[in-house]
């Protein structure tokens, strides 16, 4: 009883203090306009933060305000700012999480509160949600498969080797990477030489499974990364093998530098996403939601299959959805 | 079956009852155990399952909730309470319930009836009232990292599965009890009856059947079981044995009776303490009475008919016995008779009863009349004396001639005591004087006659012999047959020897000592029947002295006896020893030389005596000298004469001598 009673007063206590730093404490709830949060894995990456421009951007449109709460990639975080997001009792959470696991807690807090949620790019493994926005990474794996393809044929290159450094292949977007790709490499003279899956994403790994990609298969004509933060790895370690101009390099997601090394060839291509649009796309849907208005479940947003020679009509809406420098 | 037996109870029943409280106490007891055992085990299994369970949760959560990854762990629960059929499996996550800012955060998987194995949420009521709907058993376990609590799994193990062991347990149990009892109690009953009960009313049948001594007549049958066969075995010799028990104890009572009766004996118990005494019809009979005129019979009884004297000797050897020093009571004692007289009696017995203080209780006895043998024993007595007073030798043989007995007299005749005599044979008595034939017809004429009557020849100890007149008669037993021999030696050596002088004054020469005449007689027969027997030769001398005459007158009657009598030594001491000297009368002498070899031996002879009468010789200072003149006349065989013509021809012969000048002799020509 005593434990009991103790515990209470402590979260009166937290429920009082959150009061008072809320800047929207002093407002009335119903002048305000109806806050969402979005609950993002962590900011510091760019994907992640162009994805919170496009939230911000669409729910100020649609006349929200929003919360955002990186994780800053800690599990514990993301907690605490999904305990915080339901405290304050917002209208609804976009959610971008650490994980697909994490995933379910916060959507099983959220549920027992009562807020709705849209998954935004990062999936879940369970629990209640009202949509999921991601990208078809098939469709943009197989398109820049497509580009590769294209770009090896041209080197007068008709068959060879095809290393993959693959993000962890059980995510459902790995899986859905590798499937794209190596299924636009079945049509061709080329196939997948060999696959190595990212553990901690660094550059050492990046490096090494490049280096040994390279050195298994003498026939080796490119390398493709499904993730995006660690080209320099495969560069070096291309370089580094002496195949510079022999091993050709493809990237998965975008960086802003790849503007101009995809210009300057030293990107074959890169297979953007494009995190603002998913980001609006979620407000969106979280808004149409609460116009109780019917959404799909799954909304898969196209992948950009972005070569030297699309790169200049893609560029605006590459820099708007994908790196988020564009005009807001 | 009588009144008794049916209210006793049925060895069937008891059996049955028995089987059937041993089934009602060992089958619950047992599955009481068994079900008590089970619990322990299945709890022991449970525990272990569930800190395996919690061992294994504790393990693969602990890191996942510090990452909190609480998905993560609530999927190993998940599979965890599916796996372990669980009620519920909870984790009570204290990092998150901080980080929401609750008292708690607890979540997991409940078993749902409808959904199964489902996330657990603490505000569904349905889910609370699910997880408390039945009894379970709470592990739990604290989960740390770095030392610090990040929260509690428990495990809700549900105990249904206890009770349903339980009631199975129970329900076996019972259904075991059941089926044992009604089984065993079906095969028990079935087999006490047709294979106890019935033989035993073999049995019972067999053993009713009896005998008036309630000795079953029948011999009980065999029987299949081995304890039963056994049991049969046993009684039948049992009953054997007490039917030959019985048969010995009426021989034996019998036999006693017989032997009672036999013996003629009168029987008495004595009851030492009261004095009652009982006493049988001879006992009475003995005293001239009938029991019935004894009654009451008491001690007194027997006091009052015996004789004071004896009384007081019955009363000593009593205490004798009663004191441990005699092994039975026995004493001759007289009793009064009604008639008057005194009977003798032998009164035994021995005491068979003390009292518990070691008290003299119960005597039986005897009672023998002996009056006819103490009068033998006095007549036996008298003959004892007499046997040992008497002055002729008496000795007792058996039938072989071994001395038993001989008496005083015996002992100074013989020179034998008793002990030297006894055990040995009569014939030590003997001398030696008689030849087997004298024997062999003592011994014909004793067995045939039983008797036999003589003079006899012993040798005495000291090596003498002398003459009895022994009287031998045998003694026959009852059956007529000898069964010893009385010999009375009656000394006649006194007897003998004056019989043995009569004849020798009447065979021989007062004066000379010499053969007389009728000696010379039967001497001469002799030798001629020797003679002719054996072809001898036989000179008669006829010896007439020359000038006795004139001594005896000159010198007197007594002068001339002297000379005759030391002539008569000088002839006999001039003849053979196997010649005879005989004087027949006056101065006349007949010497007989029987076995001559020849006429001239007998001369020689015949000078020899010529010379012994004519040497002179002194007489009251005299000296005397007188010749011999001899006539002699020979005989043997061939010769047809007899004695008398023998003598007459010497006589004629010594007379021609004596007329031819005297000393001289004088041959047949």
């Amino acid at each position: 009883m005593f434990r009991s009673g103790l515990h209470r007063l402590k979260l009166c206590c937290l429920m009082g203090i959150l009061l008072l730093v809320s800047p929207f404490a002093a407002a009335s709830e119903a002048d305000a306009p109806p806050r969402l949060a979005y609950l993002v894995s962590d900011l510091r990456i760019p994907f992640w933060s162009i994805m919170a421009g496009g939230v911000e951007q669409q729910a100020k449109e649609l006349g929200y305000s929003v919360e955002v709460l990186s994780a800053d990639n800690s599990a514990r975080k993301e907690l605490e700012n999904t305990a915080r997001a339901l405290h304050d009792e917002v209208a609804g959470i976009i959610l971008s999480p650490t994980n697909s696991s994490a995933a379910v807690t916060v959507l099983d807090l959220a549920e027992k509160a009562g807020v709705p949620v849209v998954i935004a790019d990062i999936g879940t493994q369970g629990g209640e949600y009202v949509s999921y926005i991601g990208s078809d990474n098939e469709q943009g794996a197989r398109e820049l498969g497509q580009v590769l393809v294209k770009a090896l044929e041209a080197r007068g290159w008709s068959e060879g080797g095809v290393g993959i450094v693959a993000i962890p292949q059980k995510r459902e977007n790995g899986k859905a990477r590798t499937r794209g790709f190596v299924d636009a490499l079945s049509s061709s003279g080329f196939q997948a030489a060999g696959i190595r899956q990212q553990v901690d994403f660094s550059y050492t790994e990046t490096y090494t499974f490049s280096r040994e990609l390279i050195e298994s298969d003498p026939n080796l004509r490119a390398l493709w990364l499904q993730g995006s933060d660690r080209y320099q790895g495969a560069l070096d370690a291309i370089r580094d093998a002496g195949k510079e101009g022999e091993v050709l390099l493809v990237c998965f997601d975008a960086e802003p530098e790849f503007i101009e090394m995809i210009r300057s060839g030293q990107l074959v291509g890169a297979g953007m996403q494009q995190p603002r649009l998913i980001g609006e796309k979620a407000v969106t849907t979280l808004h149409a939601y609460r116009q109780s208005e019917p959404v799909p479940k799954r909304q898969k947003l196209p992948v950009l299959a972005v070569s030297p020679q699309n790169i200049d009509d893609l560029l605006p809406t590459i820099e708007k959805n994908v790196l988020g420098t564009g005009p807001k | 079956m009588t009144d008794r037996h049916q209210r006793q109870p049925s060895l069937q029943g008891r059996i049955i009852l028995l089987a059937l409280l041993s089934i009602l106490l060992v089958v619950p007891v047992h599955g009481t155990l068994s079900f008590l055992e089970q619990k322990q085990l299945l709890l022991a299994d449970m525990k272990q399952q569930a800190d395996e369970s919690l061992a294994s949760l504790s393990k693969n959560t602990a890191p996942l909730m510090a990452s909190y990854a609480i998905a993560e762990y609530q999927k190993l629960v998940s599979t965890e309470a599916a796996l372990g059929q669980y009620i519920a499996i909870l984790v009570d996550d204290f990092q998150m319930a901080r980080i929401l800012g609750q008292p708690r955060y607890v979540s997991g998987s409940i078993l749902m009836p409808d959904t199964g194995i489902t996330p657990y949420n603490p505000a569904d009521t349905v889910q609370q009232a699910q997880l408390t709907a039945q009894p379970y058993l709470l592990f739990e376990r604290t989960l740390e990292s770095d030392g610090q609590p990040l929260g509690r799994i428990s495990i809700y193990m549900p105990q249904t599965a206890v009770e349903e062991k339980l009631n199975e347990i129970l329900y076996d149990s019972l259904r075991s009890s059941l089926l044992l009892a009604i089984t065993l109690v079906a095969l028990l009953g079935l087999f006490v009856r047709y294979q106890i009960v019935s033989p035993l009313k073999d049995f019972l049948a067999s053993l009713s059947e009896r005998d008036a001594e309630g000795i079953p007549v029948n011999p009980l049958p065999g029987f299949k079981y081995r304890e039963f066969s056994s049991l049969s075995e046993t009684l039948n010799r049992m009953i054997g044995l007490i039917r030959a028990s019985r048969a010995e104890i009426k021989q034996e009572g019998d036999r006693l009776l017989a032997v009672i009766e036999g013996t003629n004996v009168g029987t008495w118990e004595w009851n030492i303490q009261t004095g009652e005494t009982v006493f049988n019809e001879r006992w009475a009979e003995i005293v001239g009475y009938t029991l019935e005129e004894l009654q009451p019979t008491t001690i007194d009884t027997w006091a009052r008919l015996t004789h004071p004297d004896d009384l007081a000797e019955s009363e000593k050897q009593l205490q004798r016995h009663f004191a441990g020093e005699t092994d039975f009571y026995q004493c001759e004692a007289r009793m009064k008779h009604k008639d008057g007289h005194w009977v003798w009696v032998l009164d035994r017995g021995k005491l068979s009863k003390t009292t518990p203080t070691g008290e003299p209780l119960m005597m039986y006895g005897t009672h023998q009349d002996i009056t006819r043998q103490k009068e033998t024993e006095l007549r036996l007595s008298l003959a004892a004396r007499v046997f040992e007073h008497v002055n002729d030798g008496v000795m007792i043989t058996d039938t072989r001639g071994v001395i038993q007995n001989v008496n005083a007299a015996f002992s100074a005749l013989t020179g034998f005591e008793p002990s030297e005599v006894t055990g040995r044979n009569a014939s030590i008595l003997s001398s030696g004087r008689h030849d087997c034939d004298f024997y062999r017809a003592m011994w014909s004429h004793l067995l045939n006659e039983g008797n036999w009557d003589g003079e006899v020849w012993n040798r005495h100890k000291a090596g003498d012999t002398y003459p009895v007149h022994l009287k031998i008669s045998a003694i026959k037993g009852q059956n007529g047959a000898t069964e010893s021999y009385v010999a009375i030696l009656s000394d006649i050596s006194d007897f003998k020897a004056h019989e043995q002088k009569l004849e020798h004054l009447a065979r021989f020469d007062l004066l000379t000592g010499l053969p007389n005449r009728l000696t010379m007689y039967d001497r001469l027969n002799q030798a001629m029947m020797q003679a002719r027997e054996y072809d001898a030769l036989l000179a008669v001398l006829f010896l007439d002295l020359d000038g006795f005459k004139e001594v005896n007158d000159s010198l007197g009657h007594e002068a001339g006896d002297q000379l005759l009598i030391h002539l008569s030594r000088r002839m006999h001491h001039a003849v053979r020893d196997t010649d005879t000297v005989a004087r027949i009368g006056g101065d006349e002498f007949v010497i007989l030389l029987p076995d001559l070899q020849n006429r001239d031996a007998g001369i020689t002879i015949i000078e020899r005596l010529l010379n012994a009468t004519a040497s002179p010789l002194r007489i009251h200072n005299t000296e005397v000298s007188v010749s011999a003149s001899i006539g002699a006349s020979f005989y043997d065989h061939h010769r047809a004469a007899d004695a008398e013509d023998l003598l007459r021809e010497a006589d004629q012969l010594m007379y021609e001598a004596k007329q031819k000048g005297k000393n001289r002799y004088q041959l047949p020509g």
